[in-house]
């Protein structure tokens, strides 16, 4: 029976189709595809789940470190606005370390508050954090208010540093916190 | 079960049995044999399956990968013969093929005797429906010769169809009587 060529040819071609295996080969090929597209899939998905972890526990530990400069600021605070009374009276540093001999580590003299322009007018014990530490009474020569220094071995938690110098106010007090000598240092002033 | 297939195929970016067997038929088109038909269909879905940006469910991309393998495939042989690009197109356009009127036996035969690139073209125009536009964009070549491919195609199968009618007829009417 006769037809138009372009009826012809597509029902000519029809007479051609994979066979059964063929067909399972191809479908097979394309399966394995599909699986590493998936494992693709899970590999990035898994990478940016990493990705997101690492940024949260950095997030975290920074938090944790500012948080904890935040504690030890606010107690600063709240023991420099209670102005206790000295233990010592003195402005040696050694006579200091020798009378408050409980403490377990050598006081400094901080670089950032030369004698010449700090006078040290006392110390006493106190808690940071509930370590044992010193409080001194410093008095600022060039505008004679008074100050209070802190001085404590430096906390473990501080070890992953948050930045430092840490300066906040906590109730119009002015704290600052930083590192020095392996101490953890901290000046109080209204 | 076909239309589940369908659907899962679909959403896994590959490609239906209807649809590999479609892509079959055009590799053999290509190749005029069953084996390397289906050799060109395997090697061109392993390259497509390999790029990262498969276009979706793109046939057109496909039957492009298909024919890039095929032409590197004969290149590779010494057997690619570039196309002539005839710019002085001859009056003509494709429906005229379509005026022809032939049996599946002529077809058959026609086809075994065209070259790949006719074959190519036959195919692209009756089982794809390509209009002239869409063959000269996907064979990138200018529409001119697309059109002067089929006047020349047309002139080929008629002038083939006249030789089988001549046969035919001395076949029907043999001139020498036969010894009795």
């Amino acid at each position: 029976m006769k037809k138009t060529l372009k009826e012809n040819i597509p029902e000519h071609y029809q007479r051609f189709e994979l066979s059964p295996t063929q067909l399972d080969k191809l479908d097979q090929l394309q399966r394995n595809r599909k699986g590493r597209e998936r494992s693709q899939l899970w590999f990035k998905f898994s990478f940016a789940a990493m990705a997101v972890s690492v940024l949260l526990l950095s997030l975290f530990l920074f938090r944790g470190t500012e948080s904890i400069a935040e504690k030890i600021a606010e107690e600063i605070a709240y023991n420099h606005n209670k102005n206790m009374q000295l233990e010592i009276k003195t402005a040696s540093i050694d006579d200091i370390q020798n009378f408050l001999s409980k403490i377990d580590f050598t006081l400094i003299q901080s670089k950032h508050l030369p004698s010449e322009h700090w006078e040290l007018m006392g110390a006493r014990y106190c808690s940071i954090q509930g370590k044992l530490a010193v409080l001194m009474k410093l008095k600022n020569q060039s505008d004679g208010k008074t100050q209070t220094l802190y001085q404590v071995t430096y906390p473990e938690d501080f070890k992953n540093n948050g930045p430092m110098p840490f300066e906040t106010y906590v109730n119009g007090v002015q704290v600052k916190l930083w590192r020095e000598k392996g101490l953890l240092l901290a000046l109080a002033g209204s | 079960m076909a239309k589940k297939c369908i659907t899962a195929c679909t959403e896994v970016n590959v490609f239906s049995p209807e649809e590999l067997n479609r892509f079959y038929q055009y590799c053999f088109a290509l190749t005029g044999d069953e084996t390397e038909a289906y050799d060109l269909l395997q090697d061109s879905l392993v390259k497509f399956l390999g790029r990262e940006n498969n276009v979706r469910s793109s046939g057109a991309y496909f039957r492009r990968i298909i024919r890039n393998h095929f032409i590197d495939h004969l290149r590779k042989e010494g057997k690619y013969e570039m196309t002539e690009l005839d710019e002085n197109v001859i009056s003509a356009d494709e429906n005229k093929l379509e005026n022809i009127i032939i049996n599946k036996e002529e077809t058959r035969i026609i086809l075994n005797k065209l070259g790949g690139n006719d074959r190519e073209l036959l195919y692209l125009w009756a089982v794809e429906e390509y209009t002239s536009k869409e063959l000269a964009e996907f064979l990138k070549v200018p529409r001119g010769t697309i059109l002067s491919r089929l006047h020349r195609l047309k002139i080929k199968i008629n002038n083939f169809l006249d030789e089988e009618n001549e046969k035919n007829s001395k076949r029907k009417y043999p001139r020498t009587l036969p010894k009795v």
